[in-house]
């Protein structure tokens, strides 16, 4: 297995290409995950826990993969599930930091912290759209993982960068 | 800066946890899957055994009546209805492999997981209930026949009791117990589907 252009090729010999395979998936796309799941959990340790998760099926599930999507597609779509898969805990979901976004100017907390907490305060799919968005992902692609139209896509990114203006214009005065 | 740009910069500035190393990770795999396997064993291992330890006190009594057999097996399926869905067994059995599923299909079918759960649960605690009491009331026939019949009836009337609390609080209370776990998770999901349909 090798990767080209996010077109994972198979070879011959399974496990040796396959551990090389994963070992640069897990290198180039760790970050893009964590930064995905934290922008669904807003909780550090808690997205570790997922990026872990995505990355576990990501190495069980490898020798199926069948380029109907990009790798990096196919990756995000198991994060994205993994991520929902949170919503059974649901009990567990606290959004202490959010109540903090809600209630106007927060001290002491840097603006990297302050858009992560304005992401969480947003509905699952939003926070998957907004995320994947920042991530740079195609909104055609971010439509295929989510199973939405296009239009719907760009309809809620702009909506979404709309509320994260007005949050932060908020936030600076 | 426009504010994309800045969303965007601010974005990728967030220090991403150092990634666990992959020895790490790939033991973290494998340690699910046995911890998985261990559990099975151990739900195995506790059926075998309760069905041993049930045979083995008939057994020892020398039961002559048919009814008490079947008070018996009543109770012991009970039990292992009980056993089988508490420890998720259920659950384990319709999820696999899911996670590379398209989003959508993937709700879909966590939804239909925890609904088939829900009916499931529901009937087999019921199911609990019944097989456990009319279990014991046929095995109790044979050792009260030659009991006076007052006493028999007293002994009746108590397990009687005993049933109809168990009915219509401890079973209702198990049941509430369960209606709002997986009411709050079905309603999530459904609200998630219904806004990725929108």
């Amino acid at each position: 297995m090798t990767i080209q252009n996010g077109i994972l090729t198979k070879s011959p010999n399974s496990s040796i290409s396959q551990q090389r395979a994963f070992d640069e998936l897990y290198a180039g796309y760790w970050d893009k995950v964590f930064r995905l799941c934290m922008g669904y959990v807003n909780d550090d340790d808690w997205a570790k826990d997922i990026a872990q998760d995505t990355f576990i099926t990501v190495w069980q599930q490898l020798p199926n993969f069948r380029n109907e999507a990009s790798v990096g597609t196919w990756i995000f779509r198991i994060a994205c599930n993994n991520c929902l898969r949170q919503l059974e805990r649901s009990s567990k979901f606290v959004r202490k930091e959010v109540d903090k976004a809600d209630e106007g100017p927060v001290v002491n907390e840097d603006e990297v912290n302050f858009l992560y907490q304005c992401i969480a305060t947003l509905n699952e799919t939003d926070r998957l759209i907004i995320s994947m968005e920042l991530e740079e992902v195609k909104q055609a692609e971010i439509a295929a993982i989510l199973g939405m139209s296009e239009s719907n896509v760009r309809v809620r990114v702009h909506r979404i960068k709309e509320k994260l203006t007005e949050k932060f214009k908020a936030y600076e005065r | 800066m426009n504010a994309d740009d800045k969303f965007q910069q601010l974005w990728r500035s967030k220090k991403a946890a150092p990634a666990p190393d992959i020895k790490a990770l790939l033991e973290k795999a494998a340690s699910v899957k046995r911890a998985v396997k261990r559990k099975l064993i151990l739900t195995y291992a506790l059926l075998t055994a309760t069905i041993v330890w049930a045979c083995w006190i008939v057994a020892r009594s020398h039961p002559k009546m048919v009814t008490t057999w079947i008070g018996v097996a009543l109770a012991i399926l009970a039990i292992l209805l009980y056993i089988a869905s508490s420890v998720g067994l259920i659950k384990q059995l319709y999820s696999k492999g899911q996670e590379v599923a398209p989003v959508q299909q993937y709700l879909q079918n966590m939804l239909q997981i925890r609904e088939k759960q829900r009916r499931l649960q529901r009937g087999i605690l019921n199911a609990y209930f019944i097989l456990l009491f009319s279990g014991l009331a046929l095995y109790m026939i044979e050792y009260t026949r030659y009991l006076p019949a007052g006493t028999t009836l007293v002994i009746y009337g108590a397990v009687a009791v005993w049933g109809l609390i168990n009915w219509f609080y401890f079973r209702k209370k198990a049941i509430a117990k369960q209606e709002a776990a997986f009411g709050a998770v079905i309603g999530k999901l459904e609200s998630v589907i219904a806004d990725t349909e929108g």
